[in-house]
């Protein structure tokens, strides 16, 4: 499928604020299912772009603007080609003693806990209770998945960006951000090692499936020997060519879409708003 | 004592040699004279401010630094072996963090094993890659070292990141040679000055920029931090500014200091803030302490830090388990001191063994993590075992067993005797480009008892200085001479950092504020002494009223009610002396100086500090309840009160070269004493009563001006000449004019009234009032109509100086402070924004 994505975010300030220094990533990914075909980034105020890639080889790009300013417009447009990973077949038939091989240090620092993400004895045991006796990593990772989706409730508002798993484990609802780092820590906790995943999702021109038309937020599992694969718990479904990847990390702090910091009063910001469009362009 | 090595007494209770000039030395004092010495250095360290901050607890901030006034003492020969052994120790670690934050070469072969690294909270995966000046990480190392009782010495742990201390070690030193100068001289200790040199040179020698004079500047969490005191001291001992986060910026990946004049570059930066903190932006985005964007210039080579971001990675317990190994791979040498025997779990053989001998060790978490648990095999039940077994099992690689080592123990002075106290020693290292050169000396730390099981400063252990002893003469070296060239003579210091003109400012404002209630308070309270039984009412009400006007009581009774009130009104004077609730009381103005004065630890000089803690000693000293001090009592505080501000004053005035800083506190001061003398003359005088000689005698008393007129007129004081005196007149210190040509005579030096073409607002503002001032003539100014005050020129004029004193406050923070606080963006939903520190 082929799409143009716009992007745009604006942040209206109550005062001036200075010394802003922010970091995006919001380059869709190019790998073997995707192409990114066209990518054109703009800030207002104007400031010199920069880009370096991270540690998980996210592209991003960085600004400073020391000058007061009172609002502040991040306008992303691209244009992607995707195909589905999962076209030929999913990739089951790897069983749980080669979690063991193929660690590397693309592999294992997703293994562990991290910002947003616990290894908790509560979310082993829950691991423990889904996997039951599945011997397939992929299938327990699906498992895991359909278990989120079936017992947690969908439910804006309730969490913020900073919410911790911990919170969604007790708590049972949450948005797509909160959804993946449940199930990030749940296959972390049975060995699986698990991904947290910012980007786009299309849905068709009547969307209804959820985290359309906003930044959506999804998990992709190691499975040894085959490499990693999306799965998304907030609509129970695999990542397939509606899902657009722009960055991974091993939870939300890693792949944040925006990041930044600024000098200025306390609740500086007043407004935020967010527009974005995913139009498929190729019927 | 049975199963310790004995430091000062070999094995047939002989003193060994290296103890014996301290031993005879301290032989020859009865022990009167001990316990004098160990009042001394108590005196010494609380003069001098030496703090140590200890978190939770009660009265936490600013916990007295314990010394013990009898020095540990090693021997040349002893602290040879110690030297090779840790520099050795500093070149493996160095080897291991250039390793694991470059090609991981030690986790490739399997040297060391990816979990311990890669899954270690302290590994920073935003600074792999970054190539680090020289390739050494750690620029300053310190070991903790202890001696177990065969006599070994034994490494029980590593500080790569922020190794602490050595500025307490320097203190120590300083009042030890104090204390005991006669053994000092002839026992040929070795001298601290030449590591501090070396440290110097070292950092000097990161900077990427190749200028002549490098900016090395120290970053620290602030005063809330435990070590401040050390911070702020090392700063100054070594020459650096000491900045937070906030009085740094990153501008195109460049550290910038934020100064009046602008932005200066800074080459280096010695942090005291820890790894993930230093960058809010890369490491973690709810740090208030960092500089955002600092891993960028870190990255682009454009500034180095000291140690090396991540570092932290090489100071994990578990790491010591793998030294031995990577000693031998790295350096094709054995480890030459043992580090305390130590299982990391995250492996099954010593996972097994762990599990075997489970009450002979001690569990940790494997690394190191802020508020870390530890967990004494030995203490604990049946029950208790099983539960941390779990535990462990569940996640083993996040533990570390060690061995429990008995500690050796040192002669310590308490309750009046010598005792015997477990000690162990931290020593610090500094690289050079030769290798690493020890501290000759080391921070000796005593726990508070003989079966502690741990040394810290933390839970109330004390710190002894330690003496390395020389076999040939001493070294002497000064740290102000360390460069040959000679010193190109300047005027002026560093550029004043913006943060610190700020802080001075309201260090001047908040003394002002507190001297000036003191004297009006001062005079009211002598006037309702029940002496004069009330009976000067009339001149009781214009004070109360100038007391309500500057917020200082709340109400005032109306005449006919103010002998009734007596009590009310004494006791609401009291209050506004001693409640630290009142937001204008002098307890709390006396508070925000202290707070103020915490702050600026490194500007102010060891006297200044003494008076400021002298002024809260003031307010102790009196009862704690206000209810029940007697009046004379207050008197005697207020007039205390009075005189301690008066030195610090001179102290600012006679020390304070008159740079920006001095001018930014005097401004301060005149901004204050401009409120409260227009105010005072606005509520003072505006009563029918205003020409009675006794009521301008006690606004003269109150304005500090009673001398000076009675000097000049020898007589009883009138309208027009008090007017004269207080306002107009340009050379009484106490006058108005004189304070705005002062903070005038100031505004012309600051940097950018100097660079604008215009006049500033803050200029103009000075300037219009200014003349307003001098174009008054005296005698029209007392004319006023009964019943017309408000409306009179003098009113009219008074309470337009009092409206102009804020336009000016706010034109300087505009101008010159950097007056915000840090919020932070995020996507979806904004973040909250943390509370201002």
């Amino acid at each position: 499928m082929r799409f143009r994505v716009f992007h745009r975010t604006r942040y209206v300030y109550r005062a001036p604020v200075r010394d802003s220094y922010n970091e995006l990533r919001l380059r869709p990914v190019t790998d073997d299912k995707s192409r990114l075909e066209f990518f054109l980034l703009n800030v207002n105020p104007p400031a010199r772009l920069r880009h370096f890639r991270d540690n998980w080889l996210n592209y991003v790009h960085y600004f400073d603007i020391p000058e007061p300013h009172g609002d502040l417009t991040i306008e992303a447009q691209s244009t992607i080609n995707t195909t589905n990973p999962y076209a030929d077949s999913r990739p089951t038939g790897v069983g749980f003693p080669a979690l063991k091989t193929d660690l590397d240090d693309m592999v294992v620092p997703f293994l562990g806990g991290s910002r947003y993400v616990d290894i908790s004895p509560e979310v082993w045991r829950l691991g423990i209770d889904i996997r039951d006796d599945r011997e397939d990593v992929f299938e327990t990772a699906e498992a895991v998945m359909h278990h989120i989706f079936e017992h947690w409730t969908y439910a804006p508002n309730t969490t913020s960006v900073t919410t911790h798993m911990n919170e969604v484990l007790n708590s049972k609802n949450g948005v797509c951000q909160d959804f993946a780092h449940l199930m990030i820590g749940i296959c972390r906790s049975l060995g699986i090692p698990a991904r947290y995943v910012s980007g786009y999702l299309y849905n068709g021109p009547d969307s209804h499936l959820r985290g359309a038309q906003a930044s959506h937020a999804w998990v992709e599992v190691h499975v040894p020997g085959k490499g990693w694969y999306g799965l998304d718990p907030t609509n129970d479904t695999l990542a397939d060519e509606r899902h657009i990847k722009i960055a991974t990390g091993r939870d939300y702090n890693d792949a944040a879409p925006i990041t930044g910091h600024f000098d200025g009063p306390p609740g500086a910001t007043t407004a935020l708003q967010v527009e974005l469009e995913v139009r498929r362009t190729d019927g | 004592m049975k199963g310790h090595y004995d430091e000062l007494r070999d094995d047939s209770a002989k003193v060994r040699a290296h103890y014996e000039a301290l031993v005879a030395d301290l032989k020859k004092r009865d022990a009167a004279g001990v316990k004098r010495l160990s009042d001394t250095a108590r005196r010494l360290l609380a003069e001098r401010g030496v703090s140590f901050n200890v978190y939770n607890a009660k009265g936490g901030m600013d916990t007295p630094w314990m010394m013990d006034p009898v020095p540990f003492v090693i021997s040349a020969k002893e602290w040879e072996g110690i030297e090779k052994a840790l520099i050795q120790r500093a070149t493996l670690l160095n080897a291991v963090l250039v390793d694991s934050y470059g090609p991981q070469q030690l986790i490739k072969r399997g040297d060391l094993p990816a979990a311990l690294v890669l899954a270690q909270p302290a590994y920073l995966r935003p600074c792999h890659g970054i190539p680090v000046p020289g390739e050494k990480p750690l620029q300053v190392y310190g070991a903790d070292i202890a001696r177990s009782p065969d006599g070994q010495w034994w490494v029980i742990a590593d500080r790569t990141q922020i190794p602490t201390g050595a500025g307490y070690a320097l203190e120590n030193r300083l009042i030890t040679s104090r204390l005991l100068p006669e053994v000092f001289r002839d026992a040929r200790v070795r001298r601290l000055a030449g590591f501090f040199r070396q440290m110097q040179q070292s950092l000097a020698a990161l900077a990427p920029r190749r200028v002549e004079e490098p900016r090395v500047v120290l970053l620290t969490p602030g005063p809330y931090n435990e070590t401040y005191f050390e911070q702020a001291y090392l700063a100054r001992y070594l020459g650096y500014t000491l900045v937070e986060g906030e009085d740094l910026t990153v501008r195109d990946d460049r550290v910038y200091l934020k100064t009046l004049s602008g932005l200066e570059p800074v080459d280096v930066i010695l942090r005291r803030v820890d790894d993930d903190f230093c960058d809010p932006l890369e490491l973690r985005n709810d740090s208030m302490l960092g500089v955002p964007g600092l891993v960028r210039a870190v990255r682009a080579g454009n500034v180095a830090l000291a140690n090396a971001l991540g570092s932290g990675l090489a100071e994990a317990p578990a790491m010591m388990a793998f030294l031995p190994g990577l000693c031998r791979k790295l350096l094709n040498e054995d480890l030459l001191m043992p580090s305390v025997a130590t299982w990391w779990c995250g492996q099954e053989t010593p996972m097994r063994e762990v599990e075997q001998r489970i009450s002979s060790l001690v569990f940790k978490s494997a690394f190191r993590v802020r508020g870390r648990e530890v967990h004494f095999g030995g203490n604990l039940s049946a029950t208790e075992h099983a539960a941390l077994l779990e535990r462990m099992r569940f996640a083993p690689h996040r533990w570390a067993a060690q061995e429990k080592i008995t500690f050796s123990t040192a002669p310590t002075w308490e309750d009046g005797k010598l005792v015997h106290k477990p000690v162990s020693v931290r020593v610090y290292l500094v690289a050079t480009p030769d290798g690493y050169m020890v501290m000759p000396g080391a921070l000796t730390r005593v726990a508070s008892s003989l079966d502690s099981p741990l040394v810290s400063m933390q839970k109330g252990g004390s710190s002894k200085d330690t003496w390395v002893l020389s076999d040939g003469p001493v070294e002497n070296v000064t740290l102000l001479s360390a460069t040959r060239t000679p010193v190109e003579l300047r005027r002026v210091g560093h550029n004043l950092g913006s943060r610190v003109a700020n802080h001075l400012f309201w260090l001047g404002r908040y003394a002002e504020r507190a001297e000036s209630t003191a004297r009006l308070l001062r005079s009211t309270l002598l006037r309702c002494s029940p002496e004069s039984g009330m009976s000067e009412t009339p001149l009781l009400l214009p004070l109360l009223e100038a007391l309500r006007s500057l917020g200082i009581i709340e109400q005032v009774p109306s005449a006919t009610l103010l002998a009734a009130q007596q009590e009310q009104i004494e006791a609401r004077l009291l209050q506004a002396i001693f409640d630290a609730d009142h937001p204008s009381s002098i307890r709390s103005n006396v508070a925000h100086i202290q707070r103020i004065g915490v702050l600026l630890r490194d500007r102010i000089s060891v006297d200044t500090w003494r008076v400021i803690s002298q002024l809260s000693d003031a307010l102790d000293a009196a009862d704690n309840s206000a209810s029940v001090t007697p009046m004379s009592d207050a008197l005697n505080v207020l007039t205390r009160i009075i005189l301690e501000l008066a030195s610090f004053h001179g102290l600012a005035k006679e020390n304070m070269t008159r740079a920006q800083g001095w001018m930014f506190l005097d401004m301060g001061h005149r901004i204050e004493r401009t409120v409260y003398i227009s105010e005072l003359l606005l509520a003072g005088l505006r009563s029918a009563d205003a020409e009675n000689p006794s009521l301008l005698e006690a606004i003269l008393e109150v304005g500090d001006s009673t001398i000076t007129y009675r000097n000049r007129y020898s007589l009883l004081p009138q309208l027009a000449a008090v007017y004269d005196l207080l306002m107009l007149d340009e050379l009484n210190p106490r006058g108005l004019r004189f304070q705005f040509q002062r903070i005038e005579g100031h505004f012309r030096h600051l940097p950018r009234e100097q660079n604008s073409a215009l006049l500033t607002p803050a200029m103009r503002v000075l300037i219009e009032n200014s003349t307003r001032l001098q174009l008054c003539d005296p005698t029209e100014l007392a004319r006023v109509e009964p019943g017309q005050w408000s409306a009179s020129q003098v009113a009219k004029l008074l309470q337009q100086l009092i409206d102009a004193m804020p336009a000016l406050s706010d034109a300087m923070s505009a101008g010159y402070f950097a007056h915000s606080t840090i919020s932070s963006s995020g996507d979806v939903a904004p973040a909250d924004p943390a509370p201002p520190r």
